[in-house]
């Protein structure tokens, strides 16, 4: 492209499709400015009040600022086109091809400012800290690169918004400055993260060099030509070694086995609030992008045709996916402390997440798996949110964080207790909550393939997945145990009131793994509208056939000859 | 009342109670314990009406009362594209088949999908009686009355939901709903190593019912062997849940080859002798009864292991009949070594709990039994097959009154003398004659003695047994022996000789003898009279088991579905993106 060609300024439809994101850097400023201005002489405690409800208040803007244009597709004539959105042009790539602007974005970006505004509110629920302003601030400044993450439809724009999240997470675990801990975590946070997103980039730039292009349409047009050709990566060594690059950056992102490290010390070293962030938000941002990169982009080099177990990063994918699962699992099993524990829990559902990633690109339907996908983070982050909002909550009052200091919970706070067990079973995957629904859905979509092999082999998937849920239900029934079972322990300061800022969390994730195990019809409708758009960037024309339901007899009476 | 209002009314009756029980401030234990016991009786009432409109319907009609549910199922079908509103074809003579249907989770076929048949119906009234029951009887607990009957009411719905259920996916949550309150029941109000008992439950039921759900996920999502290859327009796509309508295109078509049925059989076989259970999968039932409470223990031995036989019945058996077919030598020998090890272990024991709950593993060794002896094969009679369909029902029932009955006298013994040691026990007879007569009964119903209910059941059992393979037949008539050993010698330990410990014992109490009446009444009442259970259920079990499975081997033999191989011209996946 001449330089010529280039506008010298985006266009107001460009701006407006980035306004939560602009909005969340400018407030990150603006928290930077007010902490070093008018809050200089003030106390820690006063300064982290008002920082964390200026933040929050950025943050409610932002998200109402993210809803327009939801509703606006949910019924366009209540809801005018305001702010970015036309409705002729609903699937939209601004920056030159680098930014995606649809639902998919407008979803993910609704869901992110939600969570991040739990976790800003939970930031308000202790004192960790003292540098309030530059807290807020990274934890703003990471939520922008999460949002243009999973905008992001270009390989260089996804390595900075990448890097932009991860470096401000770094810093924000390392933040509790009086804890040992904290910085260990978030030095291994760091070098890890540093390594990978150096081999992260090696991996960009062999696609680069092998299709020449750094557009993920492009891309995928380059290696797939004009029809859509799975070639697999037999004798391909420079794609394999791309492929196995890329993963290797991702891999570290949603902490799957055997680059996950770092995961159970930087979710114990970090404050809650940050292990949350990063735990959710983090997830979701990477799982998209690699749902876009992986299945879109390479999608070609997903495995040879008829097959799912011939060479291609379906293969790969699949044993990174069973060993996560089961090594997350198992290695939760022993742990005590309920961060930790955390941690591999959410190795073990990053394991899982990796089974709908694989539906998505074998599945019949794969829009709709991928829409699995994305159901699963939804129902994942809202409830580990919760779970972190216990931690804050142990941490606030004990300073420590072991199950054990949860005993007697649920004779003190019965209701709490009671909000806890439902988000356990959730995250276990028990019905009728959220988490089982979610689990099915996915496992479900791997099965739906019509190359029987593939349905083999994925259906042992499955079967493992479903067996790990089993082993993590004992890992998590001991948080119940420690509530119900145990009385509170003899001379020990027990919890106090859990006040808004923790049990907002708790309730709310509550209510996410209620709704949406008993009625998910709506939000799985509405993200698998969304994940259309993580396989179709940009295509108009192929919306229409592709985001209906599926289309199945309704079998309610078979019309069979009866046998005679 | 409408099926839908007293088909939801079932299951969601103690569910909301268990709701309100939560609102009744915990100062007032009586308050929550009365206002429990009238949900339960509401509910058992709320079954009673189900079992009059069952017995009731006219059989004229259009739906005739005597036709199979998969006749009423087919009056019930959601017309009208998935997806889009669905219409409810529960109009005009379709009322009153107790069978409701609504969509629930339209992108998986998943429906909120209830009916009721004589297999199904029969559990639902043993459950609603053994509830009411064990609810009186949780009036001795003290230790946190609240929590406990929420839960124990929460336990109740769920069961209430589990034999209701005929989506295979609403079976499923169901059946997991129910683990989470029986595992604080067993964990908070327990016996002293109450903790170990509640995990390995928990653990042991949710092992078995991954096992369930991919035999689930497969029916669902299996593409097919050869489809259309049996001469009639199979238009079966798979992509259901309802249990009726997959029972019947496996029993009628080739779609579900011969393999997949054994796979299924096998995973549904596993997952349901965890929860029977029989030997091997049996080691969480000594422990989760002697450390649950009395109450409890009933319900578990009354109702909730009559959920691994029922899921044999409605699921392992008509889902996968040919699978069933080809190891039903198998299943029949586990059934016979599960009935002579539970009753050999339980003479083993000093523990009148602990002899109890093995008896029941030797009990459901004859539903085992009773479902494998598939005498079905060529120009056999499928007769005997029905025989032994029948008594495993029957002894499901039985066993669900003369367990529920021993639990809660042990209980009741416990309660008084503190032990439940065999040796310490002794001369109650004396001190407590109306605890001993009782007590006499049920144990003898529980024996098996001619004229009491469990005589009934084992007699089908053996019978049809015999007609498959003698020497099976002949073994499992053997542990007659065993069984009359055992419950013999702890009679005598128990009731007869003499001791001075245990004097001044109070008899039972009205509350105690209330509890007994019902199920003493009724282990006569069947054991003398069975076709008062049987005159309703066999029609059901015909239609529901003997018939699915008879077709499904008579389409095995002729050739057609026994070696269709599996599809391998393997078809290219999908890349449209």
């Amino acid at each position: 492209m001449s330089p010529t060609l280039i506008p010298n300024m985006p266009s107001p439809h460009e701006l407006l499709a980035l306004l939560p994101a602009m909005i969340l850097a400018v407030w990150g400023l603006v928290v930077l400015i007010v902490d070093f201005g008018v809050l200089r002489r003030s106390s820690s405690d006063r300064r982290q009040n008002f920082l964390g409800i200026l933040t929050l208040f950025g943050v409610l803007v932002a998200m109402a600022c993210s809803v327009v244009p939801i509703l606006h597709r949910a019924s366009p004539d209540q809801f005018p086109g305001v702010l970015n959105v036309n409705s002729s042009e609903p699937d939209l790539l601004v920056f030159f091809g680098t930014i995606a602007s649809d639902s998919l974005t407008e979803w993910v970006n609704f869901i992110l400012l939600g969570l991040l505004a739990l976790t800003v509110g939970l930031s308000l629920s202790y004192h960790f800290t003292d540098q309030w302003g530059e807290y807020f601030a990274l934890i703003l400044w990471a939520s922008v690169g999460m949002m243009l993450l999973a905008a992001s439809e270009e390989l260089l724009t996804l390595f900075l918004t990448l890097e932009t999240m991860t470096i401000c997470l770094y810093l924000a675990t390392a933040i509790e400055k009086d804890r040992k801990r904290s910085a260990e975590g978030g030095l291994k946070y760091f070098v890890y993260g540093s390594v990978s997103s150096a081999m992260f980039l090696f991996g960009l730039s062999l696609v680069y060099g092998l299709t020449g292009s750094t557009r993920l349409e492009a891309i995928q047009v380059a290696l797939s030509g004009s029809g859509t050709v799975l070639t697999g990566l037999e004798g391909n060594v420079a794609a394999a070694a791309a492929v196995l690059l890329v993963l290797v950056g991702f891999g570290f992102k949603i902490a799957a086995v055997p680059f996950h490290q770092w995961a159970p010390d930087a979710y114990e070293g970090a404050p809650a609030p940050v292990t949350a962030w990063v735990a959710t938000g983090s997830k979701i941002a990477s799982f998209v992008a690699l749902i876009k990169v992986l299945v879109y982009g390479l999608g070609t080099w997903s495995s040879e045709p008829g097959t799912v177990t011939g060479p291609g990063w379906i293969g790969i994918v699949a044993v990174i996916s069973a060993v996560t699962m089961t090594y997350g699992n198992f290695a939760a099993l022993a742990q005590k402390n309920f961060k930790r524990m955390l941690a591999y829990s959410s190795i073990a559902h990053a394991g899982y997440m990796l089974v709908g990633v694989l539906a998505a690109s074998v599945s019949t339907h794969p829009n709709e798996a991928a829409g699995t996908v994305l159901f699963y983070l939804v129902v994942y982050s809202f409830t580990n949110v919760g779970a972190f909002a216990v931690a804050a909550w142990i941490v606030r009052d004990r300073g420590t964080d072991e199950i054990a200091d949860l005993n007697g919970l649920g004779h003190t706070y019965p209701g709490m207790a009671v909000c806890i067990v439902l988000l356990m079973l959730s995250l276990i995957g028990m019905p009728p909550l959220g988490g089982f629904f979610a689990k099915i859905a996915m496992f479900a979509e791997a099965m739906n393939n019509e190359s029987s092999r593939g349905q083999v082999v994925l259906t042992w998937l499955v079967a493992i997945g479903l067996f790990n849920s089993v082993v993590s239900a004992f890992y998590y029934v001991r948080v119940l145990k420690a509530m119900f079972l145990r009385d509170v322990p003899e001379g020990v300061q027990p919890l106090g009131q859990p006040g808004r800022a923790i049990s907002i969390p708790i309730v709310l994730g509550t209510l996410v793994a209620l709704g949406t195990g008993i009625y998910p019809s709506i939000l799985q409708s509405n993200m698998q509208g969304a994940a259309v758009h993580m396989l179709h960037p940009g295509k108009l024309e192929t919306k229409t056939t592709s985001s209906s339901a599926l289309q199945l007899v309704v079998p309610a009476q078979v019309a069979l000859t009866p046998k005679s | 009342m409408s099926d839908d209002l007293l088909l939801s009314l079932l299951w969601s009756v103690p569910m909301a109670g268990s709701l309100l029980v939560l609102l009744i401030p915990k100062q007032f234990p009586g308050v929550i314990k009365w206002f429990s016991l009238v949900v339960t009786i509401l509910l058992f009432g709320l079954t009673l009406v189900a079992f009059t409109k069952f017995l009731s319907e006219s059989p004229s009609g259009d739906v005739p009362a005597a036709s199979s549910l998969r006749d009423r199922a087919a009056a019930n079908t959601l017309t009208g594209p998935v997806g889009d509103a669905v219409t409810v074809g529960e109009t005009g003579k379709a009322v009153g088949d107790l069978v409701v249907r609504h969509p629930w989770i339209p992108y998986f076929n998943i429906q909120y999908y209830l009916g009721l048949d004589g297999i199904s119906l029969s559990l639902v009234l043993l459950s609603g009686l053994v509830c009411m029951l064990s609810c009186l009887a949780s009036f001795s607990i003290e230790k946190n009355v609240k929590g406990y009957f929420s839960l124990y009411l929460l336990l109740t719905s769920s069961m209430m939901g589990v034999f209701l259920a005929l989506d295979m996916f609403l079976f499923y949550v169901f059946f997991e709903v129910m683990l989470l309150p029986m595992y604080f029941l067993i964990a908070i109000w327990g016996g002293e190593n109450r903790e170990y008992a509640a995990i390995k439950f928990l653990l042991y039921t949710l092992f078995g019912s991954v096992f369930i759900l991919v035999a689930i996920l497969i029916l669902f999502f299996w593409p097919g062997d050869s489809v259309g290859s049996f001469g009639g327009a199979a238009t079966w796509t798979a992509h259901s849940f309802d249990s009726i309508a997959v029972a019947q295109a496996v029993s009628e078509t080739g779609y579900y080859g011969r393999f997949i049925q054994q796979v299924v059989f096998l995973l549904f076989l596993t997952g349901f002798l965890v929860k029977l259970p029989s030997f091997p999968f049996h080691t969480w039932l000594p422990d989760a009864h002697v450390q649950a409470p009395t109450p409890i223990s009933m319900i578990l031995a009354g109702v909730l292991l009559k959920i691994g036989g029922y899921g044999l019945v409605r699921f392992a058996w008509p889902m996968a009949p040919a699978g069933a077919y080809d190891f039903s030598y198998y299943v029949a020998a586990l059934g016979v070594f599960s009935i002579l090890y539970g009753a050999l272990a339980a003479m083993a024991q000093t523990d009148f709990k602990k002899l109890v709950a093995y008896s029941s593993v030797s009990h459901m060794g004859y539903v085992t039994l009773g479902m494998a002896v598939m005498v079905i094969a060529g120009e056999s009679d499928p007769r005997y097959y029905a025989y032994g369909v029948n008594g495993a029902m029957f002894m499901m029932i039985a066993h669900g009154i003369t367990s529920t009955g021993m639990f809660f006298l042990v209980g009741v013994i416990y309660d008084r003398a503190h032990t439940r040691d065999l040796n310490k026990l002794g001369g109650l007879w004396n001190v407590m004659p109306i605890y001993g007569a009782v007590s006499f009964l049920i144990f003898f119903g529980s024996m098996g003695l001619p004229g009491l209910c469990g005589f009934v059941a084992e007699v089908f059992v053996i019978l049809a047994a015999f007609n498959y393979n003698p020497t099976l037949a002949v073994l499992a008539a053997a542990a007659v022996i065993l069984t009359a050993g055992y419950v013999l010698w702890t009679l005598q330990r128990v009731f007869l000789g003499r001791s001075e410990e245990h004097k001044g014992l109070p008899d039972l109490t009205t509350r105690e003898i209330i509890i007994s009446i019902p199920l003493v009444v009724l282990t006569i009442l069947l054991g003398v009279y069975p076709s008062v259970l049987l005159d309703w259920m066999n029609p059901s079990i015909i239609e529901g088991v003997v018939r699915p499975v008879t077709t499904a081997r008579a389409l095995t033999a002729a050739g057609k579905a026994a070696l269709t191989p599996i599809k391998t011209t393997a078809i290219a996946p999908q890349t449209a993106r």
